[in-house]
């Protein structure tokens, strides 16, 4: 099957033919989704309104650069991570907070400070849970941007390290490094509401 | 216990555990640091259950985005439908 389906390919066909009423599908059937993703990468609900919008404006003016080689969304998709990414690069001034606070603590030999006790929940208890979604959801939203973004568009995005290294202006290494700490923190801002959502 | 001691000691810390899991995960580690961590994993019931709790996570975050429509963004704002309609294409 074509990665591009007969509605994106008329959806498509008709931006190129500067269709106002394909613009307003473009509008209605992407919207939802992508404001999802902008709003995970800036973590502000006004900014990813204006990020999508410029993003769906850039797309109907790029339109004769989809070659149809990938999925309509995925081509969406990108132009929003390149304008949130562009959108955080100017608002960048303050230094980002540390997220130290959420690594664990090690003693002089290398162990953990704290053993813990309690037993990992079971994923299928943990998936069923609409509040468990809710606070992942706010646990990502707590990390630092850097962590946030790489966590985003590696883990759930599918980008690979290189193109988060390239998006973002850093080495393989530190996409990586970032990656990981990211999950950690994650799970440690987790695991504490994840039990008491467990009990 | 003292032989136990001794291959604990010739295996990671927990501090390394911790910073080598993500290799771990996707298979990067060399044949002889995989053997050390699993012999940690196999000693250290907190660095196990922290691994499977890393796993969980990443599998939770997966799953929360897999659904992105169960997250209220709301209708279109008119000023925004109303811009992106105005757009002229060149040559269009």
């Amino acid at each position: 099957m074509s990665p591009v389906d007969d509605l994106d390919a008329s959806l498509v066909e008709g931006l190129k033919n500067g269709d106002q009423a394909s613009y307003k599908k473009l509008v209605v059937n992407y919207w939802e989704k992508l404001n999802c993703l902008a709003r995970r990468l800036l973590n502000d609900s006004a900014t990813a309104n204006d990020c999508v919008q410029e993003a769906l404006i850039k797309a109907i003016n790029k339109i004769d650069d989809f070659e149809g080689k990938g999925s309509f969304a995925g081509w969406l998709r990108r132009i929003v991570v390149n304008e949130a990414l562009m959108a955080l690069r100017k608002k960048k001034s303050r230094k980002e907070d540390s997220i130290d606070n959420l690594m664990q603590e090690f003693d002089d030999m290398g162990m953990y400070s704290q053993p813990y006790s309690g037993h990992p929940i079971s994923l299928d208890v943990l998936q069923e849970s609409e509040e468990v979604r809710t606070q992942v959801r706010l646990a990502i939203d707590k990390l630092p941007d850097t962590f946030r973004i790489t966590l985003v568009l590696r883990d759930i995005e599918g980008y690979t390290t290189k193109e988060v290294a390239e998006k973002m202006d850093a080495t393989e290494q530190n996409v990586k490094v970032r990656l990981h700490r990211a999950r950690l923190a994650l799970r440690n801002i987790l695991t504490p509401v994840l039990r008491e959502e467990a009990e | 216990m003292k032989c136990l001691n001794k291959i604990m000691h010739a295996s990671l810390t927990c501090r390394q555990v911790e910073e080598f899991l993500m290799d771990y995960l996707e298979n990067r580690l060399g044949l002889w640091m995989t053997l050390q961590f699993r012999v940690h994993l196999f000693m250290c019931t907190t660095c196990s259950r922290y691994l499977q709790e890393y796993k969980n996570t990443i599998a939770l975050e997966k799953m929360v985005f897999e659904n992105p429509d169960e997250e209220a963004v709301g209708n279109v704002p008119d000023d925004i439908l109303q811009a992106i309609l105005k757009v002229k294409r060149p040559f269009s």
